[in-house]
């Protein structure tokens, strides 16, 4: 019993360290400029995250300057830059 | 105030995750190069009813990538190139060699911000690219894992991938050497018009990619002294609560000389299609709709099928839908349909028609910024001349991309 315990507590604490996802961060590019860069490649982000990733950075909204995707396997990046 | 607290943050975040962009930069001279890549693999279970499953791993939609690419700025341009290398990894016997490789990319870029860029080489064909890119499979496995029967003996998909949503609700934009120009991005408008290789029509007894038995004429002269034309625009827009993208592209071809099923020359038709899309995200939600119509062009790969036995055109069309949802977990979870058709053509005979549809649940999980771990269930289902051939797989795997 206490075997199958250990076990359940591992599986569950194994499984929430699955489930802490994680997405690819914000980068400064400029500091000076407020122009940043992020990237949302993979199945699970998608340009979607990307917008929504830049709005949270940006308090004032934000203006793309360059968006670039590689067509073999989703990859996926975005350079903003926010308004002051 | 709040700017700068997140810049710091932004700033905090740089320090931690020294590595975050895809590939890994090297300084070499005038260029910056950079190496990426995805590797990936996928247990599949495979089944017919009234068969056994089939249980394979193997790579899904996405082949494993190793891609070298350089930019750089010389005489007011813009310079790239990109060349890639893609094995599969799926191998059903001994002393196979590990498994089939393809070359997908070999192209190089140049061009400025203020005019735009011209890309010659070898890249994903223009024509239905958005489709494939929008699939949610592209980096799972969707239809045509190793082992899935076909509506005419043989087995489904090239070998080197799986189909995802290819002739399930959009046709293979392919891999193909051109030569094409893109605008500058014009607040969110960008277009793309260029020539690619001209492709003879493939026939035979069975549709190459579905494994469907369809009598069809070919062609062995390509587009004769002409190239394929292709094209797309799209309008990119973000609003404060809805971000998105419209897109339109389309393609044609001149059919030279093609033959029919008995390899007579019976004249040089010219193959047309035409797609358009949209993608809406708000709220987590994410749903894509899409729609293609076309004739010579075949429903699964391009130039596939698309002759009658008498040399005809055949209609196609076919489209996909698909709901997708990022829960709290970062886990994106999604819904999808897709049909393709093929029509019968003139003189046709025993071919009455092809349907093939597919539905396909998905969650696909970021373990890490670069690791994401899949899951996926597929129901498809083809019918050919009345007779239905229906499919499950069920795909559990993960793919990596740096």
């Amino acid at each position: 019993m206490k075997l199958l315990m250990m076990a359940l507590v591992l599986l569950l604490s194994g499984c929430a360290q699955l489930m802490n996802g994680q997405q690819a961060p914000v980068i400064i590019k400029d500091a000076n400029q407020h122009i940043m860069y992020t990237t949302c490649n993979g199945a699970a982000e998608g340009w979607d995250t990307c917008a929504t990733k830049a709005t949270k950075t940006c308090t004032n909204g934000y203006t793309v300057i360059e968006k670039t995707e590689n067509a073999q396997g989703g990859f996926r990046s975005m350079t903003f830059q926010c308004k002051k | 105030m709040n700017n700068q607290i997140k810049l710091a943050v932004a700033a905090a975040l740089l320090a931690a995750a020294s590595s975050a962009n895809a590939g890994i930069s090297i300084p070499a001279g005038d260029w910056t190069l950079d190496i990426g890549g995805v590797v990936n693999a996928f247990y599949t279970s495979t089944k017919t009813p009234g068969s056994s499953a089939s249980s394979n791993i193997g790579t899904g939609l996405l082949p494993n990538v190793l891609a070298v690419s350089g930019t750089t700025r010389q005489n007011d341009l813009d310079v790239t190139f990109v060349i890639a290398i893609d094995p599969g990894g799926y191998s059903n016997h001994s002393l196979s060699g590990g498994s089939a490789a393809e070359n997908r990319q070999a192209f190089f870029t140049f061009g400025d911000k203020s005019w735009g860029t011209v890309k010659i080489g070898k890249d994903l064909g223009i024509f239905a690219s958005d489709a494939i890119l929008n699939d949610m499979t592209l980096l799972g496995v969707g239809n045509g894992a190793p082992g899935q029967a076909g509506n005419g003996g043989g087995t489904v998909g090239a070998g080197t991938t799986t189909l995802g949503g290819i002739g399930a609700g959009y046709l293979y934009a392919d891999w193909k050497e051109q030569i094409s120009y893109t605008t500058p991005n014009m607040n969110g408008f960008q277009a793309t018009g260029g020539i690619t290789q001209a492709w003879n029509e493939t026939g035979g007894a069975t549709d190459l990619l579905t494994s469907t038995a369809i009598t069809s004429g070919s062609s062995a002269s390509t587009g004769g002294s002409q190239p394929a034309f292709e094209g797309k625009a799209s309008y990119d827009f973000a609003a404060d609560a809805v971000k998105g993208k419209v897109w339109v592209s389309g393609y044609t071809q001149k059919i030279q000389n093609a033959l029919n099923s008995n390899s007579v020359n019976v004249g040089s038709p010219t193959a047309t299609v035409g797609d358009i899309g949209v993608n809406l995200n708000a709220a987590g939600f994410g749903v894509t709709a899409y729609y293609y119509g076309g004739t010579g062009v075949g429903a699964t790969g391009l130039l596939d099928a698309g002759l009658s036995a008498n040399g005809s055109k055949r209609d196609s069309n076919g489209g996909y839908v698909q709901g997708t949802y990022v829960l709290p977990t970062a886990t994106k979870i999604g819904l999808a349909w897709g049909e393709s058709e093929l029509d019968a053509g003139t003189g046709d005979g025993t071919f009455k028609g092809y349907k093939n549809e597919r539905w396909t649940v998905g969650a696909y999980h970021p373990l890490t910024k670069h690791v994401n771990l899949v899951a996926e269930y597929n129901n498809d289902k083809v019918t050919t001349n009345g007779t239905t051939l229906k499919t499950d797989t069920v795909s559990l795997g993960g793919i990596l991309f740096f």
